[in-house]
């Protein structure tokens, strides 16, 4: 029974110590993404001019737990057209909505990729801006469900 | 048998612990990569490194326009190209240290966009030599396809697959700096690409004044203060110190441009079964001709301490 015990511990040991060394304790959000969804992305552009991608990922909520969402705040330039898209990661169930406010403190909805009234999604949103300032970039996944998506931000640049 | 089980036993135990060790020894030598990498980052600045962590700095960066957003709007608005606007090609060799490289790769990145973006083929080259020079020095040059980019160079119809490459290598530095916990950098070519930017603006405005001009260069305001903002949590690192201290004097002018802000709900439309948000929004800009004065004299004696190095 003894040497079991002991058997026992130092696989146990032994696995834990694999799991820190390989790195599964320091899986991020976003690295859930891969290459498929980069090129995906890339396709999408179309006129549009890369800026910046936005991996993110959320667990499944709790059941009484309100719904998480990942801001990410960025400055925009009046006169320039953007558009904003999020490319899912078929492999989670969770379906990426992407909204965009008016500032930091999300004062004002100015669009989202969803429309909750008629349950409708968007692949992409176009927003022509015209007040240079900082906005709000908000992320989440519809009904709080896991989800791994990139969020694309892009300027059309040389209209 | 009893001394079979017992053998038997031992054996796996030593097994067990043989592939601890392994995996152990494995770990450590992941480590030692760590810290090899982590000597390699030093290698940049032996001085000091920044506390921040990379996910509050990569939040905060996307508060600064990039080198191409930042040439496109300096192209809309509509003046001529002046080649004098640029910093001189040749002055790529002259950067000291990373952090100066990394300010002046923004400047020259907003240049290649202000020559690209204008069609002026015969300087693309000379640019493109000067971005690949700090990229080397930088150690990013990996991430820029010199070769693609100078054969494009050759023929003005390849100008959106300039723009295209330029800045997807570009992006690629900024991840690759990231990536190293070397952020830092990457906000300093945002900043060097700004600087660059502002001084063109008020090149611009000198030459044909409008409305529209100086409303861009008083909106920049918004930018300063989130340049600050990021400055504020790595300044303890003097070369970040000191930055600071050279755009004090900027701070200060721009403390008197007032900005108001008047929120109208937005259009929206669905274009080929897309949505199209435009925005009704107005801000209002309120800057003197002496604010812009000021802001002028401020924005080349910056430029000129960061850009302009002789040997």
């Amino acid at each position: 029974m003894k040497p079991l015990l002991k058997r026992s511990t130092c696989i146990f040991g032994a696995l834990i110590l694999f799991f820190v060394c390989s790195g599964f304790y320091s899986l991020k959000k976003g690295d859930c993404t891969n290459s498929q969804m980069t090129a995906t992305a890339v396709d999408q552009l179309k006129r549009f001019t890369l800026i910046q991608e936005f991996p993110f990922y959320m667990k499944k909520k709790k059941k009484n737990d309100a719904i998480e969402y990942k801001k990410q705040v960025i400055t925009l330039n009046r006169g320039v057209r953007y558009k904003f898209y999020a490319v899912r990661n078929a492999e989670y169930e969770g379906l990426p909505i992407l909204s965009i406010y008016n500032n930091e403190k999300q004062e004002f909805l100015l669009g989202s990729t969803y429309n909750p009234t008629f349950k409708r999604f968007y692949n992409e949103l176009e927003f022509e801006c015209k007040t240079t300032g900082n906005y709000c970039l908000s992320f989440s996944f519809l009904d709080g469900m896991e989800g791994c998506a990139l969020g694309v931000f892009s300027s059309l640049v040389k209209e | 048998m009893q001394t079979a089980i017992k053998k038997k036993t031992k054996m796996k135990k030593t097994i067990t612990i043989a592939l601890a060790a392994f995996i152990l020894t494995s770990c450590g030598d992941s480590n030692k990569l760590e810290i090899e990498a982590e000597l390699m980052n030093q290698a940049f600045d032996s001085s000091q490194s920044v506390s921040i962590s990379r996910d509050v700095l990569d939040e905060m960066m996307q508060t600064l326009p990039s080198p191409i957003e930042t040439a496109n709007l300096i192209t809309q608005s509509k003046s001529s190209f002046n080649k004098d606007l640029l910093i001189p090609a040749q002055n790529a060799v002259n950067f000291p240290n990373k952090y100066s490289q990394a300010l002046a790769l923004g400047g020259y990145g907003v240049d290649l966009g202000y020559i690209n973006l204008n069609n002026k083929m015969l300087y693309v080259v000379e640019y493109l030599e000067s971005v690949n020079t700090i990229s080397k020095e930088l150690k990013v040059n990996q991430f820029l396809d010199f070769s693609t980019l100078n054969t494009l160079a050759k023929n003005r119809n390849n100008v959106d697959s300039l723009i295209r490459i330029s800045t997807e290598n570009f992006n690629h530095i900024d991840e690759y700096l990231r990536s190293k916990e070397r952020g830092d950098l990457s906000v300093l070519i945002l900043i060097g690409s700004w600087v660059e930017g502002l001084h063109m603006f008020n090149n611009i405005a000198k030459e044909n004044p409008s409305d529209e001009i100086t409303k861009r260069i008083g909106e920049q305001k918004i930018i300063i203060n989130n340049i600050y903002a990021i400055l504020d949590k790595i300044d303890q690192v003097a070369y970040y110190r000191e930055l600071k201290g050279k755009l004090n004097g900027l701070k200060d002018v721009y403390a008197n441009v007032k900005i108001s802000y008047v929120y109208k709900e937005p259009v929206m439309k669905e274009v080929n079964g897309e949505l199209v948000i435009e925005d009704a929004s107005e801000s209002f800009v309120e800057l003197t001709k002496k604010d812009m004065e000021l802001i002028d004299k401020e924005i080349t004696k910056l430029r000129n301490s960061i850009f302009i190095v002789y040997k």
